[in-house]
């Protein structure tokens, strides 16, 4: 009888793309852990250093692969794919992390006041980015016949929120570019899957100006944790709907007048 | 001290980790139920299993205590022949499971039908208020009823977990099964009002949404053919043990698993790779 805790990804490659930070970071951890190699990609230097080091710190995984590659940039992404095959021969998992939840230096704003040059820089991020980092990967996984991409939206990608228009638009463009993915690559045995977080504890709340995050939000690594099951699962299922959310419970007085109904 | 009954109780953070919880399955003799009473045994819990065979109730429990951990915390399984559309039966569900183990932890409700034992798909217009009845009964009546038996103690608790194994037919309607689809988005609704109501709690409540699955179920589906690809009930029984096994502070609400191959590809015809080729 097989325990449903047996799970081990050894032997295979794994791309995290936001690698060095948030979700990606906490992913690219419990990957290896798993027994992955990892590559992490991330425009920050310093960050990826860092997690490297925090990745070659565990006992027993494989050394990780750090690149400093742009997801908004087609050579970058192309490059990213390449080198990946050059090193490890075979690219059978990408994590999509990376993205923004606003313009550098913006804050937020209802939509009146948005200029294009910041729809332009969260829109080609999160969404284009979603296109060219899926597309990237995709000739090696349809020769290997099998592969797996999990992409990140939000719950922002299932429900508008308020000051958050463009960050709405481009999540809910990565839940139908992903849906549609799937549909088209299933038959070769790639499984292409997207998780909506709802509020996580993260460096893009510091893109959030005065609105703080709400002290339940999850760890990072509660989600990476989901990601992890997720790839993990046998290749004969694909999860769907998949939301994470915090459970709002606080430990309070007994409520008497409630319990009395 | 009554560690079980005060405040949230911290799962242990490790996949099968429900060491010493008591689990309660509906629909347990069979298709997913069987399988999520052998992976809640295995993950160290004990399990009340409820069915309405004698026969396959005996066979589950001693299958159930065969794969539970020796020397765990794990006091075995108990069957109990009950019906889940019956209020008296519900009710016994919850006071046997309590007299027997001393609390209720889990409970996940998978008893579920199709359509009648003598029926086949069939379109509304002709269906009778017997098979209407049958159906909705079961699918919703029933989990409305044995969620019911069970929240009070959780209640009391401030902590339980319950999973309803609804369907993607819960979300996506299928002709020909009316009665199913509609008892489905039910379930699916009564779960999301359920979750929103009992979380202040500390009572988790989520649903799941199987897909096409390798289960009796589809014996009540003839003369149509059973779908081409199925997932095995032990992969469903394997996500509804790992939604259970997560840490208290979030919720996964509604997933849904389907079987990743679907039957027909249609890329060759469009000048693509064949998806079959090597391998």
């Amino acid at each position: 009888m097989q325990r449903c805790d047996r799970q081990t990804l050894a032997g295979q490659t794994a791309i995290v793309t936001g690698g060095a930070s948030g979700i990606g970071r906490a992913t690219c951890l419990s990957l290896a852990r798993l027994g992955a190699a990892v590559v992490i990609v991330d425009l920050n230097q310093q960050l990826l250093e860092e997690t490297s080091r925090e990745i070659k710190n565990l006992a027993g995984v494989p050394d990780p692969l750090i690149l400093p590659k742009d997801i908004r940039s087609e050579t970058d992404m192309e490059d990213m794919a390449r080198v990946t095959l050059e090193k490890f021969g075979r690219i059978d998992i990408l994590v999509h992390s990376a993205a923004i939840l606003r313009g550098r230096g913006s804050g937020p704003k209802m939509m009146v006041d948005v200029d294009v040059a910041e729809w332009d820089e969260v829109i080609d991020t999160n969404l284009k980015g979603t296109f060219l980092c899926n597309r990237a990967v995709l000739p090696a996984m349809v020769q290997q016949r099998g592969g797996q991409i999990m992409n990140i939206s939000s719950t922002s990608g299932l429900q508008g929120r308020a000051l958050d228009s463009i960050y709405c638009a481009s999540k809910f463009g990565v839940m139908g570019l992903t849906q549609a993915l799937a549909e088209e690559v299933r038959a070769y045995g790639i499984r292409v899957q997207v998780v909506t977080p709802d509020a996580i504890d993260t460096p893009m709340w510091d893109q959030n100006g005065p609105i703080r995050p709400p002290g339940d939000s999850l760890p990072a690594s509660r989600v990476a944790d989901l990601i992890a099951y997720m790839v993990a699962l046998p290749l004969d299922a694909i999860l769907g709907n998949v939301v994470i959310a915090p459970f709002r419970f606080r430990r309070r007085k007994k409520r008497d007048d409630v319990d009395q109904v | 001290m009554r560690p079980a009954t005060s405040g949230i109780r911290k799962t242990p953070d490790r996949p099968g980790g429900l060491d010493g919880q008591i689990a309660i399955v509906t629909g347990g003799t069979s298709g997913i139920g069987r399988q999520v009473c052998l992976a809640l045994a295995q993950a160290g819990a004990s399990v009340a299993v409820v069915g309405r065979n004698s026969a396959r109730l005996a066979a589950v429990v001693a299958e159930v205590e065969a794969v539970s951990p020796a020397g765990a915390f794990s006091r075995g399984a108990l069957g109990l022949k009950l019906d889940v559309c019956r209020e008296e039966d519900m009710a016994n569900m919850a006071a046997q499971t309590l007299k027997h183990f001393g609390r209720i932890d889990i409970l996940v409700a998978s008893a579920g039908i199709l359509r009648g034992e003598d029926s086949r798909p069939a379109m509304l217009l002709g269906l009778t208020s017997q098979e209407w009845d049958r159906v909705v009964d079961t699918n919703l009546k029933g989990v409305f009823l044995s969620n019911r038996a069970v929240l009070k103690t959780m209640r009391e608790q401030r902590f339980g977990q319950i999973i309803n194994v609804a369907s993607l037919t819960g979300r996506r309607a299928v002709a020909f099964d009316t009665p199913y689809s509609a008892s489905k988005f039910g379930v699916v609704g009564l779960t999301e009002a359920l979750a929103r109501e009992m979380q202040p709690y500390g009572v988790r409540v989520q649903g799941m949404l199987p897909g096409n699955t390798d289960t009796p179920i589809w014996s009540q589906n003839e003369p149509l053919p059973r779908a081409a690809q199925t997932l095995p009930a032990s992969r469903v029984a394997g996500l509804i043990v790992f939604m259970l096994t997560r840490p208290q502070d979030s919720t996964l609400g509604e997933m849904a698993i389907a079987p990743l191959r679907p039957k027909a590809p249609s890329a060759s015809r469009l000048g693509y790779p064949e998806p079959q080729a090597s391998d």
